[in-house]
């Protein structure tokens, strides 16, 4: 199945206080399967906003969302709990892993099953989990609950994954193995991947950078090529 | 699962909530099942008790007119009848009730203990617990009237439950009073005061409860059920349910007020732990709304996180609860043990009763399920992008406070802000609050509440009160008050006129304030009243009272109130006593320190103060320890319902604090700035309880004086005030204290 | 060149459930007063260990600890405190203002620790906060909740300012409008800037910039 993301003229209001903001206005994007697309932007772009209604997290106010034929844009909160739990996998700028369990309880939860203990194993090899499987959360520095989250994330192995500043608590080094591995898991299991991030550099590894501003696309690129995450420049 | 495991450590976490919680739970379950157990094995023994030795449903008195009437009747209408004879002796200071046994009594049937029931002239059974007194053993020897007896059996007299001889001796003494059953021929034999009446049992089911209504005039007035019987007009007789209603049925009054304490500690121990479990729920879903986002992201459903949440109420119920029973059903053997010591009942063996472990669990489990359901199902339902984000704790409102306050030093407004972010939690912690203060004030009033009963009425100067045969009018020592005292009825209840002389020695009458009013009587239609009928019948100074007195009703003015609160008792001048019922000088009692009077043939008893006043401490000994037993808990509400207050305050605000920490801000300050703010609603609650809880006791002091024989006089001195206030403050300071450890870790302010 | 702090073999062990760690390594660092020091590493490298080390909250496993010249352990926790009251201000990362209370009012929490303060109208217009003056947090972005968290810091004009990845939250543009902030209240007031930080952005404006390894320290060439 070809799973590919379209929206259609989608636009976010909400109220700040008594004044209406227009968070996004007439987005209007077609996602592939497989691709990799960054979305770039200052802060107050809109982007978080765009990656929290495709994710399904945020309600848009107009316009519709097509993940292939299906409107998530009508689908009701239950509803939209359910396709997320089957298809869609989110990784947040703060983490949000259960602070009363351990490391490895922690990636469980991606999955709900115990199953594929030897799937977990190989996550946690990459991210270098494998030595803090026991840790609890309070014990693990910034960068190192973002990699249990990501861990989290991918465990189900989900149609889409949603990143929203994946690297912005870490240094150059492991952010660099981070956006490794995306595009590995990417080319694998042909995982469409979002990344919502304001480091220019991320662009290059996408197949398509869509630079936002104040609530609309300013622009949208198609690269030819994919750079390798070792060699962008970061900052 | 893992969300289980989840809800697992959080319990971990936050171990002293729980134990707070279970253990009120406990107690609520454990005092419920105790008392409600303990009185269902009381109650079944009582009514079998009732039945087995066929006691009676109502007795009439004596009058030739009554058997022919009683025999027309019984067999049109269903009930047996038997004659009832007793006679009474006093001999020393002994005061015994002598009854006949014959094999085929019907009605009233004695209950043996031990041994058996006389058979010859020299036998007598008497009550075990008069033996017991005495160390008189089986076959011992006793002598009544110069005559011996040779003790063959211990029994009970089945319609002496409470052993109520007359209103005169409203306190049973154990070591004093003595029922005893001899043989019919030998009770022909015996000398003493006679009383025949007959006693009445209806065959079919009757309702025990008695409802009578006895007019001012003496008359009964319809009854319910199976007293329509007796409207029929021109039969004389007497009614003398009143005494036989203490005797037999007080133990009813007892198992309906004890039953509704029980419900009633129940579910106000419920309550507080739900009250509990919603404020650690709020708390928990504020710091967990990210979490629930997450799992709600991650694609878990709201039913599933909300069922997630119950798991700990159930824990809670299902150990709590559980434990409670079996604490309760150990305890109410001991219970039991308490109820029946003073009443002549034989002691029953308990049973269980799953009933209350089902209700256990129930109820507890509704209470706590309940703020769980409705805080989580609020937060639950939100959108997962509302969950994750941090709740904007700003109502538009206060913004224009800020501005207001502006003027003010920063601390001073600093804790406005703090104080007033939240009206829930002010609401919360003011109610709690109020709550133990309120039972602080309870314990405060109630800890010396004998003591000052006692006190005042036993401050008595003078040692003996001698009791005469008839009205006498010679006179003896001119050094000892002489009484007139007279019966009458008041409102359907007995009450007693005292004619006092207005020069006197022994018998002042004074008022709450302590001044003498006795002079006061010299007014011609005048009465004093003690403070017992004032409460009883709500009256007051001023007020006029219609009462018959020698049969001749009038209206007396009341001119005072005397502080006694034992006996209902009205004073008036003894000379105007005396017109009142023709006669000049007349007295039946002497009050006295002179021990001669003994030696006179026309005394029928004397008593002496100190005896009255040891048998008075045992009654209300057991109630003291009642009482005690609630203050005991009303005392355990209160800390922890403060405890819990304070680790509130701390919990809340421990981002705060440990950020004021890193910012140099000194343990003091902080402390005067982020902890103190609620004090002043600390001290607001408790000044608005004190007149809350003095209404409520002086309610129910006046219930209580309706049904029992004595009131209490409540005292709330300004020490008093300041002791509860102390107490207050060393439980609420030390709860912070402890709490100071928990400042310093920058982790805190780390992750979000 | 005179050292506001000096570390000399300093280490920190953590013992939790029978596992030790050694968080932080001999340590030797010296610290000047009026520079802006950077001191950059990966996670979980010992950074935030060393701040609070600095800052008198945690204490130290063997070593010794200069601050003004002053052996640190030697001083009562009452000096310590009034040293951490008069001379250091924090940063956080995530900002951690108060929500209930407004900027003006975050600012006056830090600055009512000590008499002597800056005025809180003169800090609000040096960086840029005066129309958000009555504004709560919530209403603010990330950048601007920042330069509160800042201005707060510097209200009790301190002599260092303790800085825990301040822009890790901030983009591109916010990110530059901090750093400059910081770097104007080094220059305008002599105010010592430690930064403990994963972005190579901010080594930028640092005088010094040390690397933290493995709970080991050394220097680094600044980055232009």
């Amino acid at each position: 199945m070809n799973y590919c993301i379209r929206t259609t003229n989608v636009g976010k209001e909400y109220l700040v206080g008594k004044e209406k903001r227009k968070a996004l206005k007439e987005i209007s994007l077609d996602f592939k399967k497989g691709e990799i697309i960054v979305i770039l932007g200052p802060s107050g772009s809109g982007k978080t906003t765009l990656l929290n209604v495709l994710s399904g997290i945020d309600k848009v106010t107009e316009g519709t969302i097509y993940y292939e034929e299906k409107n998530i844009s009508t689908f009701s909160e239950r509803q939209m709990t359910k396709f997320r739990k089957k298809y869609i996998s989110i990784i947040f700028q703060k983490y949000n892993l259960l602070e009363n369990l351990n490391v490895y309880q922690n990636i469980l939860m991606g999955k709900g099953k115990e199953k594929g203990k030897s799937e977990i194993n190989e996550i946690m090899d990459l991210l270098e989990l494998k030595d803090k499987r026991r840790y609890q959360i309070k014990q693990l520095s910034g960068g190192e609950q973002q990699r249990v989250a990501i861990a989290r994330a991918i465990l189900k192995k989900p149609k889409v994954l949603f990143c929203d500043e994946p690297t912005g608590s870490l240094d150059e080094r492991m952010g660099k193995k981070i956006l490794k591995y995306l595009v590995m898991i990417n080319e694998k299991e042909n995982i469409t991947i979002i990344i919502v991030t304001h480091n220019p550099g991320i662009a290059l590894i996408g197949d398509k950078i869509i630079l936002m501003k104040e609530g609309t696309i300013y622009s949208e690129k198609t690269t030819k090529i994919r750079m390798n995450p070792e060699i962008i420049p970061w900052g | 699962m893992m969300l289980l495991l989840n809800v697992l450590k959080e319990i971990k976490e936050k171990k002293l909530q729980t134990i707070i919680i279970i253990l009120f739970l406990f107690l609520s379950t454990g005092i419920y099942t105790s008392i409600n157990l303990a009185l269902d094995v009381l109650e079944n023994q009582y009514y079998q008790y009732l039945k087995k030795q066929n006691v009676e449903d109502i007795s009439v008195g004596f009058s030739s007119s009554i058997e022919k009437t009683l025999k027309r009747l019984s067999s049109q209408n269903h009930f047996d009848y038997e004659v009832k004879l007793s006679k009474e002796i006093k001999e020393k200071n002994y005061y015994y009730k002598i009854l006949p046994y014959q094999k085929n009594i019907r009605i009233n049937k004695p209950y043996l203990l031990k041994g058996r029931f006389p058979q010859h002239k020299d036998e007598m059974t008497m009550l075990p617990q008069f033996a017991r007194k005495h160390g008189i053993q089986l076959g011992d020897l006793y002598s009544i009237d110069k005559k011996e007896y040779k003790v063959v059996g211990f029994a009970y007299a089945s319609d002496y439950i409470y052993p109520l001889f007359h209103l005169a001796l409203p306190f049973y003494e154990e070591e004093k009073e003595n029922i005893i059953y001899v043989t019919p021929w030998e009770y022909q034999m015996i000398k003493g005061e006679e009383e025949i009446s007959y006693s009445i049992d209806y065959q079919e089911k009757v309702p025990r409860a008695f409802a009578v209504k006895i007019n001012d005039k003496g008359e009964i007035e319809e009854g319910e059920g199976s007293l329509k019987i007796f409207s029929l007009k021109g039969i004389p007789f007497t009614l003398n349910t009143l005494e036989r209603m203490t005797r037999i049925g007080k133990l009813q009054l007892e198992f309906a007020t004890n039953r509704l304490l029980a419900s009633f500690l129940l579910f106000l121990l419920l309550f507080l732990s739900s009250c509990f479990l919603f404020m650690a729920t709020k708390h928990q879903l504020q710091r967990e709304r990210r979490q629930i986002g997450i799992l709600k992201a991650l694609g878990y459903s709201s039913s599933f996180i909300l069922i997630s949440y119950f798991v700990y109420p159930i824990l809670c119920v299902g150990i709590g609860g559980i434990l409670g029973y079996y604490f309760g059903t150990f305890l109410s053997p001991f219970l039991i043990k308490i109820f029946v010591g003073s009443y002549l009942l034989p002691l029953p063996s308990t049973f269980h009763n799953l009933v209350y472990l089902k209700i256990c669990l129930f109820f507890p489990f509704v209470f706590l399920s309940f703020s769980q359901f409705f805080l989580t199902l609020f937060v639950i339902h939100k959108k997962v992008i509302f969950l994750l984000q941090p709740e904007k704790h700003i109502k538009k409102t206060f913004s224009y406070l800020h501005r207001f306050f502006s003027i003010f030093p920063f601390s001073f407004r600093f804790r406005i802000i703090f104080t007033i972010r939240s009206l829930g939690k002010i609401g919360l912690i003011s109610i709690f609050s109020f709550l133990s203060s309120l039972f602080i004030i309870f314990i405060l009033v109630g800890i010396d509440l004998f003591d000052i009963l006692l006190k005042q009425t036993f401050s008595a100067s003078y040692q003996n009160i001698v009791y005469f045969n008839q009205i006498e009018t010679k006179r003896y020592s001119s050094r000892d008050d002489y009484i007139l005292s007279l019966d009458t009825t008041f409102h359907g209840n007995t009450i007693t006129v005292l004619g006092i002389d207005v020069i006197n020695h022994y018998s002042r009458l004074k008022d709450d304030k302590n001044k003498d009013i006795t002079e006061k009587l010299e007014e011609k239609n005048s009465i004093i009243i003690n403070r017992l009928i004032k409460q009883k019948y709500s009256l007051k100074q001023g007020d006029f009272l219609s009462l018959t007195i020698g049969g001749e009703k009038k209206y007396y003015h009341i001119v005072g109130i005397t502080k006694d609160m034992v006996g209902s008792y009205i004073y008036r001048k003894r000379e105007y006593v005396n017109e009142d019922i023709n006669l000049v000088g007349g007295y039946n009692q002497i009050r006295t320190n002179d021990n001669s009077y003994d030696r006179l043939n026309s005394i029928s008893q004397t008593y002496h103060i100190c005896d009255i006043k040891t048998n008075f401490k045992k009654e209300i000994d057991r109630f003291r320890l009642f009482l005690s037993f609630i203050m005991i808990c009303f005392f355990s509400l209160f800390f922890f319902l403060l405890l819990f207050i304070t680790n509130i305050i701390v919990e809340e605000n421990k981002k705060l604090i440990c950020l004021m920490k890193v910012f140099g801000y000194s343990d003091k300050k902080i402390e005067k700035m982020v902890l103190r703010i609620y004090i002043p609603f600390l001290l607001i609650s408790y000044f608005l309880a004190i007149p809350c809880m003095i209404f409520l006791i002086k309610k129910g002091l006046h219930f209580l004086a309706q049904k029992m024989n004595f009131s209490f006089l409540i005292t709330l001195s300004w020490q008093k005030i300041l002791i509860g206030l102390l107490l207050i403050f060393i439980i609420y300071f030390s709860v912070l204290f402890l709490s100071k450890k928990i400042f310093s870790n920058m982790i805190l302010l780390k992750g979000e | 060149m005179t050292l506001l702090y000096k570390l000399e073999n300093v280490s920190k062990i953590y013992s939790q459930r029978k596992v030790k760690k050694l968080v932080l390594n001999q340590i030797n660092l010296a610290i000047e007063k009026g520079k802006i020091i950077a001191i950059v590493g990966p996670s979980g490298s010992g950074k935030s260990t060393l701040l609070n080390i600095l800052a008198g909250i945690e204490t130290i496993s063997c070593g010794y600890l200069y601050f003004q010249n002053q052996l640190w352990n030697q001083l009562s926790l009452k000096k310590q405190l009034q040293y951490r009251r008069n001379y250091m201000g924090f940063v956080f990362q995530n900002y951690n203002l108060i929500p209930n209370l407004t900027v003006k009012e975050n600012i006056e929490l830090g600055a009512n620790v000590v008499k002597k303060r800056i005025s809180i109208a003169y800090l609000l217009k040096e960086m840029d906060l005066e129309i958000h003056k009555n504004k709560y947090p919530y209403q603010l972005s990330g950048g601007e909740q920042q330069r509160v968290s800042i201005a707060r810091a510097c209200a009790k004009n301190p002599l260092i300012l303790f800085c825990d990845e301040p822009t890790g939250s901030l983009d591109g543009e916010n990110e530059k409008r901090v750093l400059d902030l910081l770097k104007k209240i080094n220059q305008k007031r002599g105010t010592t800037i430690l930064i403990v930080t994963h972005s190579i952005f901010v080594t930028s404006i640092a005088d010094i910039v040390f690397q933290m390894e493995n709970g080991k320290i050394g220097e680094y060439s600044p980055f232009r």
